[in-house]
Parts: C-alpha cells; structure tokens; sequence
C-alpha cells in the first residue's frame, strides 16, 4: 500500500487476490477513515450513539458491496455515499425531535461564555430543524468543504439540487438564527 | 431582531460550529472493535434470505400523481425459522434459556460492551428506541451474533442499587429477546424488565441546559399522553438522580416507572409518572402516580412522544428520537376517515376488532388495518381507494417511508413480514440501501421532509371500535 496524495492508494483487486488480502484491505481502509466518518455521522445526525451505529452499518452495508467496488482508489467517495445513506435512512426513521425553548426557564446570565453557550444552543437548534438532504448538504459543504459537484457526486444528485438544498438550508438557518438573534 | 443576519456571518457561524462540533467528537476504540467485529460478523453469516415477494401493485393514479406507491408485500418463509425460534407472542414463553443458549452459539459469535441506548439498536435492528425503558446504563454484557439480535445473551456486570426507591430484584445472567412482536422477553417469560437510570452530575451551564431539555421532553411525553387519560400533577420530589425509568413486570402489568430531578442552582425539573401497563397489550392501564414540577410550575411543550401503540409503548427523550409525528396536514388533502378506511377493511371481508395506522404522504395516505382475522393494507388518494390489499394476521405489517433519488419522501414502502428480526426488504428505489426490519407489527416511521406533510397517528379501538381509553389517573 502506497501513500500519494493524502490519499489512500489501494491496488486494484486482482483475481489473484486471497479471501484474507480482501479483508485486509477493507479493514485497512475502513480504520484509515474512521475518525472521519464517525465525525461526519456525528455532525449530522448530532448524536454520538446514533453516529456510531450509522458508521457500523455502512461498513457493514461496505462489506458486504465490497467485491463490487473495482476502483479502491475511490473507497472514500463510495464508503461516503453508503454513509450518508445511513445517515439519511437513520434521520428520516427516527423522525424529529422537536427541542423546546428552554429560555424562559433559564435565568438570565450575562456573561459571554453563556452567551456563546446560548448561540452554539441556537445554531444546533436551527440545524437540527433541517430536513436530511439539507443536512447532508450543509455537512459536507461547509465542514468538508466540498464543492457542489463533489457534494452532487457524493449524494447522487443533480449540482442544481445540491445547490438548492443548500439555498433552502441557509435561509432556514439564518430565520431561525435571526428569530433567536443569533446575530 | 435587531439586524439581518449576512450571507458571511452565516456562514462563518455555521463553519464555526460544525468545527467545534466535529472538534470534539472523535471516533472511539471501542466503535474500531465494533465496526471490526460487524463486518467480521457479516462475513460469517450465511447469506441473507431474499424477500419473498408476494405483491407488487404501484397504482395508476397515484404513479400519474407523481406519487409512486409501491406496495411490496414480503414474506418470507418462516418454516425454516421457527425451529430455531419460534415466533409469534404464544410462543414466547416457550423460549426457554437453553433454547435460546443454543441459538447464540450456532451464530457466529459476536460481542461487545455497551450500555443503555447502545443495546436498543442491535436487539431491534433498524428500529427506534422503543425499549430503552427496558434497560439499564448499568454495565452490561450482551453476547450474540450481530445479524441475528433476537438471540442475545445478556449479563449485567454491575448490579442495581438496592437503595433505589425501585429496586429490581437481583438479575443476572438473564437472557433477553426480541419478541417477533417486539418487546423483550426475558428468561423466556413475556415480560419486559430493565431499568435505565441516566446520571448527571451538572457543573456547567451547557449541561444545565441539556439536562433541562431531556427533562423537559419527558414532561412533554407526558402531556402527550394526555388523550390517553394521563396529566401531570405537579409536585416536589428528592431524586437525586438524572433521569431514570424502571420498567418492571408484575403480576398485574407491566410497570413503568420514570423519574428525574435536578440538582443545581438552575434549572430544575423534576418528575415521577408511574404507568401500569397490560403485559398483554402494553398499554398503560392504570396511572398509579405522575408528577412533575418545573422552575415555570408549568409543565413544559415539547416535542418527545410517548405513543400508546397496540402492542408497545414508546418513551422517547433527548437521547431517543420520536418515532411517531404529528405534523400539519398538507392544504387541500381531503383525508380518509378512519371510519371509511374501516369500512373498506369490513368490505374486504374483514371484523372489529381494529385497530389501525395511518400515514399520510402528500396526497396519497395508507391505511392499515389489524383485525382478527387479518391486517388490510389500503391505499388512498385524496379519499379515494386506490388500492388495498389483505394479509393473514400471523404476518406483520411494516409501512415506511422511502426516499426516491435522494430526494424528497416519494414512496410508501408497505412491507409485510412475519419474521421482521431476520427479514431484510430489498427497497425499490435504486441505491445500494438494504432495509432491516424492526421487530414491529405496524409501526409508523415517518420522515421528516419537509415540503410534505405526514401523519403518523395510532388509534388503539376497542371491540366496538371506539377509541380505547383508559383509566384516569389516581388522585
């Protein structure tokens, strides 16, 4: 196994290739984009227990698809699209958690670690109210920093879906931002 | 409102706080064993069985409406299964230790340590956290083979507080499955026993803030459970605790015990509900107590959901998701009546008792029917039957919704299966997505899209059809 470019390189599988080979390679590939995965389930589905159930299944789900995929070199596109998927799948089954305004309840405090405090609240709050896709699509642009057509690759949607995904997402973001004046 | 919020300022906010999030989550060692150990799993378990399907029926107005439905109905053949567990709630306490002793051991082994939430994900594959009530933060084991989570041994490594206002009788080494009409039996017995406690020790704002919203839920878990004869009485309580449940089985009913105080300069909340609960049906029978009290001295809104299903009852807080939403219903859908939909379940040769679900999906809603003698499966839009399908009552009737190119919910998955703990249903909407089952008998799961509207509402009926109630609390 070669390292070039920050990425993993991975021979192509070969016919040659033994049962252990295979799932050395998986195994290699899969630890080598732990962290990663487990922090991009996390930051959408904003749950530890959730992330780490939603990775499981998508190495598992990998595992299984894993003799179809013939070019290694693109594991972290297509292990992220199996992923998201589960991301996806889990957001949409587990429904909606309607978190409450707890302001009222709270005494006022007026210090700037509270209200930096209040503010994250606020935005966790605003982005939890987005809709799957709009997660996803909020996730991987602006903490991946992917492009739109990468975005568009990864999820498997049109760029223009993508980008309207984003559009709806910040404008709900930034009422509810505003509403909270989150400013 | 003081100023608008600019294009940057957002952004530069939201690249903050995914940073700082992502910042501080990492992956753990033990998600490196448990990845390992799953695909590890996967590799040893023989292949999985394909959906047998029996019917496939995408109605014309609803396809010319934009709106596929697909109704897949899926059996699979549960000869093959029976022997080794045998299904069906009669059958439960049939399961003894030994049985299920020997199933985990034909299994390709797999184990791990976890606790609390973690558990509720593997005994029901694919499910909610429909039993968290059943179980304990306390340090367990659970042995079993991934893929085969109705089958796992379970040994607690710590034992409960006997000191507890609710104690549970010493428990060891018990063994818990996945009941085909999903709750937990343990030791063979159709109960449901566990305890969940969640501690928190506050000592910063953040914390006070969390604990106040998982509070808070709990307190609107309740009041969502008011058309059900539940209120909350407010009063103090001394718990020194976070919040915990206890679900334990007696003679009479299943118990349900859940309570929570806070201890800290601010906020506190607090509350105790107990519910019995029919061991046969689970749903709650009598409310021996409920209280609750908050800084406001008024119970709080919120959005977690207990939901009085037919055959389990849901408890949902911050940790959980709600598997069940009301959400509005979109402009102009002219909806089915329950009282029609029924009466196109009798049409199709079908008796009271019902009792029924339904899910709403643009203008297109399903209907599912359980009676006696079977569960029909009626699809609708805008009020007009445009399909309806029938299944025997031995099977389980899944309904999901399913995404369609990634995009916005399209299409009602309507799966029906009698084994939903090893059933896995081949979706039809063309990604590499395979679908375990929760080990549910009609369970609403409803996304969460937000151009659509959707409904997911359970009506427990009573022989006559009326909507069930039940006992008002205790004074």
């Amino acid at each position: 196994m070669a390292i070039c470019g920050g990425r993993t390189a991975i021979r192509e599988p070969g016919a040659t290739e033994s049962e252990q080979d295979r799932e050395e390679a998986f195994a290699r590939l899969i630890d080598a984009g732990l962290d990663r995965s487990f922090r991009t389930a996390r930051l959408i589905l904003r749950n530890d227990a959730d992330a780490e159930d939603a990775v499981q299944d998508a190495v598992v789900s990998a595992w299984r698809h894993w003799r179809e995929l013939r070019d290694r070199d693109r594991f972290d596109a297509w292990f992220g699209r199996i992923l998201l998927n589960r991301c996806r799948d889990r957001l949409r089954t587990a429904g909606r958690t309607q978190d409450i305004d707890l302001t009222p309840a709270l005494p006022a405090r007026e210090t700037d670690a509270v209200a930096r405090l209040e503010s994250r609240i606020d935005i966790g709050r605003a982005f939890e109210s987005l809709n799957p896709d709009q997660r996803i699509a909020v996730v991987l642009r602006y903490w991946a920093d992917l492009s739109i057509d990468q975005i568009a690759e990864r999820v498997q949607a049109p760029a223009g879906t993508v980008k309207s995904r984003l559009h709806h997402a910040l404008e709900r973001l930034r009422t509810s931002l505003e509403q909270a004046e989150v400013i | 409102m003081n100023d608008k919020l600019t294009d940057d300022r957002l952004e530069a906010l939201l690249r903050e706080f995914l940073a700082t999030d992502a910042a501080t989550s990492e992956s753990s060692p033990a998600l490196r064993r448990r990845v390992m150990h799953a695909r590890e799993s996967a590799a040893a378990a023989p292949a999985r069985r394909r959906p047998f399907v029996l019917a496939w029926r995408p109605p014309r107005a609803l396809a010319a409406a934009g709106v596929a439905v697909a109704v897949v109905a899926v059996g699979v053949l549960s000869a093959t299964l029976s022997g080794l567990l045998p299904l069906g709630r009669a059958d439960c306490s049939r399961v003894t230790i030994e049985a299920v002793t020997q199933a985990v051991t034909e299994v390709p082994g797999y184990s791990w340590h976890m606790t609390g939430t973690e558990l509720i994900h593997r005994l029901i594959p694919g499910g909610d956290r429909t039993f968290d009530v059943a179980y304990a933060t306390v340090p367990l084991e659970f042995t079993g083979a991934y893929d085969a989570p109705d089958a796992w041994r379970i040994d607690i490594l710590q034992g409960y507080d006997p000191n507890s206002e609710f104690p549970l009788p010493p428990s060891t080494g018990g063994l818990v499955r996945n009941d085909v009409d999903g709750y937990l039996v343990v030791d063979g017995q159709p109960w449901v026993r566990g305890r969940g406690d969640t501690h928190y020790q506050p000592t910063d704002p953040e914390d006070n803030v969390q604990i106040a919203r998982q509070a808070n839920q709990v307190l609107g878990l309740m009041t969502r459970m008011e058309p059900f004869g539940w209120s909350l009485d407010p009063a103090p309580t001394n718990n020194p605790m976070g919040i915990s449940w206890i679900v334990d089985s007696t003679r009479d009913g299943c118990l349900l015990t859940a309570h929570s105080s806070l201890y800290d300069e601010n906020p506190e909340v607090a509350f105790r509900v107990e519910l019995l609960l029919n061991p046969d049906t689970l749903l709650p029978k009598t409310a021996l107590y409920a209280y609750a009290r908050t800084n406001s001295d008024e119970p709080q809104p919120s959005g977690a959901i207990v939901t009085n299903q037919d055959k389990q009852l849901a408890f949902t807080y911050d940790y959980g998701a709600p598997f069940a939403i009301d959400s509005p219903v979109p402009a102009g859908f002219e909806s089915v009546t329950e009282a029609q939909a029924r009466a196109d379940a009798t049409a199709a040769g079908l008796s009271s008792p019902f009792t029924s679900a339904t899910f709403q999906l643009a203008e297109a809603q399903v209907y599912a029917i359980h009676t006696p003698s079977g569960t029909a499966v009626l699809l609708y839009q805008n009020g007009t039957l445009a399909s309806s399908d029938v299944v025997p009552t031995n099977v389980d009737v899944y309904i999901d919704l399913v995404q369609t190119d990634g995009g916005d919910p399209k299409t009602f998955l309507v799966a029906v299966v009698n084994d939903p703990r090893v059933v896995t249903v081949e979706t039809t909407f063309g990604n590499d997505e395979t679908r375990p089952l929760g080990g549910y008998s009609v369970r609403p799961s409803v996304s969460s899209g937000e151009n659509l509207g959707e409904i997911a509402t359970w009506v427990p009926l009573d022989d006559e059809g009326n909507e069930v109630e039940v006992d008002p609390p205790r004074p």
